[in-house]
């Protein structure tokens, strides 16, 4: 038997759409991951990974780590997918933490953004090991917490020395093998003002800092930018303001409006083109409020960056999200390309996919600690990243098998 | 010897000093209420209820029993205090006695006021005068919400015939004051991922919410100016919340945001209705929502609860315009004269009256009033000069000795006690 059809023959999809359907029946928005990772690691257990640890990030959130023993001899290979999902914009209206399947799709919160990815990678690791086939790299699964907070999990388990030579992200990519991604930068901008109780004025020097912050908001919405525009990235760079806050005082008391307030604080979120640097990024952005500084006098602004991780009530990214650039000829990108058309009987896109290519992903922090590194998951961006076609499930989890199979064999 | 000769300046500051100690920001206003219901049981007020406006907020009412035969009178002053802005760098909950001034934490607003009405009705007791009315000590929760606390009381009683409510007033005679309403303007957009945004239909409330904050701050409201008004209407952002859903997250800025309120004050003045002043924002966001068919907003109005996070007003607070020449007034201006050898201003007093206060509840209610207080509007609203805490205590026990001692008749044949506009 060829050894890619002894892997092939371990993958079984229904398993995947179940232990996806395990996985969205538990809540996990960032900062709640530990019953879905504790959840993940009993799961690797049972499936005879030969060892499986929980590496707590901050208390009660931990990643699933889950090893197979290669006998040292080849390079290292991870998936790598994180158990945090989005939050639910005002308009979502489908039940919650009960998925279904409905016309070729598993429909369930969290599905698309990334726990059909998860369930993918799980079962092609798994996979590896049922084959019986003798490995020579270990094969890591990582199930990471708060990648949607800037990739903390990530950068934790990078940081504590978990720094594999390959890795596959299967971040929603619809099966195209995306080698290039946006960087994220999360900051907060203040504006300071000074307070006067509304009665008085006329009679007091006051600066109101929500005044302020809509010039700002101005400022930034019209911030250019220095990068190399690509055509095929059209949307980078890209500014959204995503939340604001102010009133009296750094706690930002809201509830007495009688008072001109005196600060106020944005949250935006820049993707940086590939050519683009936290450094010159800051610097565009420093530019363009100190036009509005310069022109007048009582704007008074400071940019927190990255935000101290969670500082409440931002709970935003507390890292910059690197961009990831690997060449489309890189023999894991090709591995992957190989497989896909093998499969499939097409070509996937390679490089650039839209939207996809506008997230950051984990794969960022890999990639500047050296590991070589892509994205290829079987969901597709859509407006509350709760959907998955099954088919892409069941073809993400072969490909990736077969892929890794290369690396660790 | 006279009912001022009871009060001293020693009792006035150690009043002012322990309601000082106790912080009762708006809703935990207990602690204190508690502190001055046990101070009035032991001056031996007749009676003294905690009155719970609200669970857990009580407003502290004593009173001195009149045989029931005269005029009731009403000293009303609120336990809440402003929050404290940063900047603030005297010690909190402490007194410090600078020269002629004590500073403390909310003597401004208004706890220096209420220090000296209390002293005065306890003078009003220790001079042993006989009462035909009863004076009433109402020191009351929530002003700074919109006055839930005497809108309680006026709703359950006692409910007198003539007050004056000690706000900061540098002891001038304030007859008139704006009326409040606090209100939430929300505006709505649509939430898309930012790697989206070429793709989807996105709007971004924060952005529209700018956009009716400058609208709102050039509003022109419709009304006729009010000739001893002139800084009034007026209207400001006071605070702003924005992010994903009305729970405002803010862990995800890489949504659009979708859902961002800003909390509106506004301060009219007598001519002008709360009715008017709402079809006017209304008018100026519709004018908005018809050159934008992006831009959609609600008003809550007034926000009812205090739901966090806003625990703005729940309540459009009145205007008050007492005539200047109504009797209280007169009575007065006169232990004014008599106490500082000087007269008191009477009728407006800025800015003090760009404030709402409970006297636009009382006299919404039909009781006449007005406000007389000792301090005055600063930025910090935390001190007071010991003489005008002195006077204002007298003169307040003066008018009290007065007007408690009239007869419930000269309401009857004098049309001046019960003159509304």
């Amino acid at each position: 038997m060829r050894r890619e059809d002894a892997i092939l023959r371990c993958i079984d999809d229904a398993e995947i759409v179940e232990l996806c359907s395990d996985l969205a029946r538990i809540p996990s928005f960032s900062g709640e991951e530990g019953p879905c990772a504790r959840f993940l690691a009993g799961r690797l257990r049972e499936l005879g990974f030969d060892e499986v640890s929980l590496q707590e990030v901050e208390p009660g959130r931990p990643n699933v780590l889950g090893f197979l023993r290669g006998d040292g001899s080849g390079p290292s290979f991870m998936f790598n997918g994180h158990l945090d999902i989005d939050p639910l914009p005002a308009d979502y209206a489908a039940p919650h933490w009960r998925p279904v399947r409905a016309g070729g799709k598993l429909l369930g919160l969290g599905v698309g953004n990334m726990k059909a990815g998860d369930a993918a990678m799980v079962m092609a690791a798994a996979a590896l090991k049922r084959s019986g086939l003798k490995l020579r790299g270990k094969v890591i699964v990582a199930g990471v917490v708060g990648e949607l907070q800037g990739g903390i999990g990530t950068r934790h388990m990078l940081d504590k020395g978990v720094v594999p030579d390959f890795a596959i992200v299967p971040e929603p990519t619809a099966c195209n093998v995306r080698t290039i991604h946006a960087g994220v930068l999360e900051c907060l901008v203040h504006v300071r003002g000074k307070t006067a109780w509304i009665g008085n004025r006329d009679l007091l020097d006051n600066v109101h800092a929500i005044e302020k912050m809509a010039k700002a908001v101005d400022a930034l919405k019209a911030v250019k930018f220095r990068h190399s525009p690509r055509s095929d990235m059209p949307n980078l760079p890209n500014l959204v303001i995503g939340g604001i806050i102010g009133g009296l005082t750094k706690e930002y008391i809201v509830w007495r409006p009688a008072m001109v307030p005196d600060y106020c604080t944005l949250e935006i979120d820049v993707r940086l083109a590939p050519d683009m640097t936290l450094e010159s990024t800051v610097a565009d952005l420093k530019s363009a409020l100190d036009a509005v500084a310069a022109s007048d006098g009582n704007f008074h602004y400071e940019i927190e960056l990255p935000p101290a991780p969670y500082r409440k009530p931002f709970h935003a990214m507390g890292l910059f999200m690197p961009p990831n650039n690997l060449p489309v000829e890189h023999p894991l990108a090709q591995a992957c390309r190989r497989w896909h058309r093998e499969l499939t009987g097409a070509e996937p896109g390679m490089g650039v996919f839209i939207p996809g290519s506008y997230a950051g992903a984990d794969s960022g922090h890999l990639a500047q600690f050296g590991t070589k590194c892509l994205n290829y998951g079987p969901a597709d961006h859509s407006r509350f990243y709760n959907e998955c076609d099954i088919g892409k499930m069941a073809l993400s989890a072969r490909v990736m098998a077969l892929a890794a199979a290369e690396f660790v064999l | 010897m006279s009912v001022a000769d009871q009060i001293s300046l020693d009792e006035l500051v150690e009043l002012a000093e322990g309601m000082a100690r106790i912080p009762s920001f708006s809703g935990d206003e207990a602690g204190v209420a508690e502190f001055v219901a046990g101070r009035m049981r032991g001056w031996g007020f007749d009676e003294v209820l905690l009155q719970e406006a609200e669970p857990g907020r009580p407003n502290a009412i004593g009173i001195l029993r009149g045989d029931g035969s005269g005029i009731r009178l009403m000293f009303n002053g609120h336990l809440d205090i402003d929050p404290i802005p940063d900047g603030y760098d005297r010690p909190l909950f402490q007194c410090v006695r600078e020269g002629d001034r004590l500073y403390g934490t909310g003597l401004g607003n208004m706890k220096a006021g209420d220090t000296a009405m209390i002293m005065a009705a306890v003078a009003l007791k220790r001079s042993g005068i006989k009462l035909k009315g009863d004076l009433i000590v109402a020191c009351v929760v929530g002003e700074l919400q919109g006055g839930i606390g005497t809108a309680h009381l006026l709703e359950k009683g006692p409910v007198p015939d003539a007050a004056i409510v000690p706000e900061p007033t540098n002891l001038q005679i304030r007859t008139m004051h704006a009326g409040i309403l606090e209100l939430l303007v929300t505006v709505r957009g649509r939430a898309v991922w930012i790697g989206q945004t070429l793709n989807y239909k996105w709007v971004n409330a924060i952005e529209k919410a700018m956009m009716a904050m400058r609208a709102l701050h050039a509003l022109e409201f419709t009304h006729t100016p009010h000739p001893e008004l002139p800084g009034l209407p007026r209207i400001h952002v006071g605070s702003i919340r924005g992010g994903l859903t009305r729970e405002y997250h803010m862990w995800r800025p890489a949504f659009v945001a979708d859902c961002c309120t800003l909390a509106l004050d506004v301060r009219t003045h007598p001519n002008m209705t709360q009715e008017g002043v709402v079809a006017d924002i209304r008018a100026c966001l519709d004018r908005l929502a018809a050159q934008d068919a992006d831009f959609q907003y609600e008003l809550e109005l007034p926000p009812k609860t205090y739901q966090a996070p806003w625990h703005a007003m729940g309540l459009y607070m009145p205007p008050l315009e007492l005539p200047k020449d109504h009797p209280l007034v007169g009575i007065t201006s006169r232990h004014h004269t008599a106490v500082t050898g000087e007269t008191p201003k009477v009728g407006l007093h800025i800015p003090g009256s760009h404030a709402g206060a409970d006297s636009g509840h009382l006299w919404d209610r039909g009781v006449p009033c007005f406000n007389y207080g000792p301090t005055q509007h600063s930025r910090f609203y935390d001190e007071v000069p010991l003489a005008k805490l002195e006077h204002g205590a007298k003169v307040l026990a003066l008018t009290a000795a007065e007007v408690c001692s009239r007869s419930r008749d000269e309401l009857a044949y004098d049309q001046r006690w019960r003159r509304r506009r």
